[in-house]
């Protein structure tokens, strides 16, 4: 009797203990690989989160600025206070960290105090892995002024075009209160409706539903406490 | 299980140059392609490779007696995986814009057939000793291939190597040789240049061989 044979007429217990046998040494590799990505993981996530959080301070700037800032050297200082440029052309702005509707945000203010705007964290599923993002937002919190994604694992030179920009500079100027829509033809300009990228329509639409949630949860937080009318037209629906 | 092979020094020397897995075996095509487009990056991605590379050899070496046949490419794979994943964890803590730089390509190396071929031809079959020479021989092969064409790209493109200038303001960037399609020819004419090498090379032999065998007779 063959192999297979001789297995299949063995009892259900039988065979399970002859797979166990079988994938003993599977199962055991499986758990101390386990624990060893564990420990690694606690060992480094705080250092991590560290170099994440400069490099999402260094881009706060960028991000609700826009263009004018690109390029000045962004150093962080203390806690809270961002130097752009250097020398007498500098400029020290201010940063508050805050969580609105469990997503980390920022806002930026000159050293008077005056609000510049903000910057949330969003993040969701691409197509191959989670895309975590950042998206700037004027100080009224009604049009985007940026994206930056800080994380992805998209299809290399398809789907992590996400991040050049071609295609994030689509997001800027946009009204933050319409449901933004990824479509395959060059759409009109300020319709909410950004250019997919080909041969990457799931990694565009992707950004674009982590962007819709993310204002959809965070921007009623952000508009509160102002006159009513003043934060605009709430048209904005939950992403499905 | 039959421990005979190579010795550790044969498999050193030919993961090296004879055996080459970017120029002799065609392996390893992804990286060589992705990230060469500077010096700096693919030295990175070879150190992240040649650990991965190292550990996992080590490791199917040490338990090749208790893999069973139909399971080893299992094995094979959580193994290199999870080297992968520290290496790729260590790179975010230590190295972040390097790893940002590398985007998807560190963890792809889980599909390198590199590594996974080193550990069914050679780990899954002998010592330690000899695993080890092979796969520290087979990452400085790799470091060849990847800093040649890495070198030839920086240079034509930028006009740099490891970022620092070496070709004067007036010679013109080939900005080609730095984006996808550069990667292809630099890579086409390197393996052109190499088997051109090689054949002059083995033609020569060939020639000297019985002029050697007619004096000795």
């Amino acid at each position: 009797m063959s192999a297979p044979a001789a297995a299949e007429s063995r009892g259900p217990l039988r065979r399970a203990v002859g797979f166990l046998g079988d994938a003993w040494l599977v199962l055991v590799l499986g758990l101390a690989f386990g624990g060893a990505l564990a420990g690694v993981q606690v060992g480094l996530a705080d250092r991590v989160e560290a170099n994440r959080r400069a490099e999402i301070l260094e881009r706060i700037p960028a991000l609700v600025l826009g263009e004018t800032v690109e390029g000045l050297g962004v150093t962080v200082r203390g806690e809270d206070e961002l130097v752009l440029g250097a020398g007498d052309g500098q400029r020290v702005l201010t940063v508050t960290p805050s969580e609105r509707a469990a997503h980390d945000v920022w806002e930026l203010a000159a050293a008077d105090g005056e609000r510049l705007g903000w910057v949330v964290r969003g993040a969701g599923a691409g197509y191959a892995d989670t895309i975590d993002l950042l998206v700037g937002l004027d100080a009224a919190a009604e049009r985007l002024t940026g994206l930056y994604v800080l994380s992805q694992k998209e299809t290399p030179a398809l789907g992590d075009n996400i991040t050049k920009e071609p295609f994030r500079s689509q997001f800027r100027g946009v009204d933050a209160r319409a449901r933004l829509e990824a479509v395959n033809a060059a759409p009109a300009p300020g319709d909410g409706r950004i250019r997919a990228i080909t041969a990457a329509t799931i990694s565009s639409r992707s950004v674009c539903d982590i962007v819709n949630r993310t204002l959809a949860e965070v921007r009623p937080a952000l508009t509160a406490g102002r006159a009513p009318g003043e934060a605009g037209r709430e048209t904005r629906e939950e992403a499905p | 299980m039959n421990d005979s092979g190579p010795t550790a020094a044969e498999r050193f020397v030919r993961g090296i140059l004879p055996e080459n897995p970017v120029y002799r075996q065609l392996l390893g095509m992804c990286p060589t392609l992705a990230v060469t487009a500077a010096v700096k990056p693919a030295l990175t991605m070879v150190a992240a490779t040649a650990f991965v590379l190292i550990c996992a050899n080590v490791l199917v070496s040490l338990i090749r007696r208790l893999l069973v046949p139909h399971l080893r490419i299992l094995v094979f794979t959580l193994t290199i995986a999870t080297f992968v994943t520290i290496a790729d964890r260590v790179l975010a803590a230590y190295l972040y814009e390097m790893s940002k730089a590398l985007g998807p390509y560190v963890p792809l190396i889980i599909v390198n057939c590199m590594i996974i071929s080193r550990c069914e031809v050679c780990a899954s079959k002998q010592t330690v000793g000899v695993a080890l020479a092979d796969a520290v021989g087979v990452s400085l092969g790799f470091l060849v291939a990847l800093a040649s064409v890495a070198t030839v790209r920086e240079i034509l493109g930028m006009g740099t190597w490891m970022g620092l200038p070496v070709l004067p303001e007036g010679v013109p960037r080939l900005v080609l040789f730095v984006m996808p399609p550069g990667a292809f020819l630099t890579l086409g004419l390197l393996l052109g240049a190499i088997n051109a090498w090689s054949a002059r090379r083995a033609r020569r032999r060939a020639s000297a061989t019985p002029r050697t065998v007619k004096e000795a007779a």
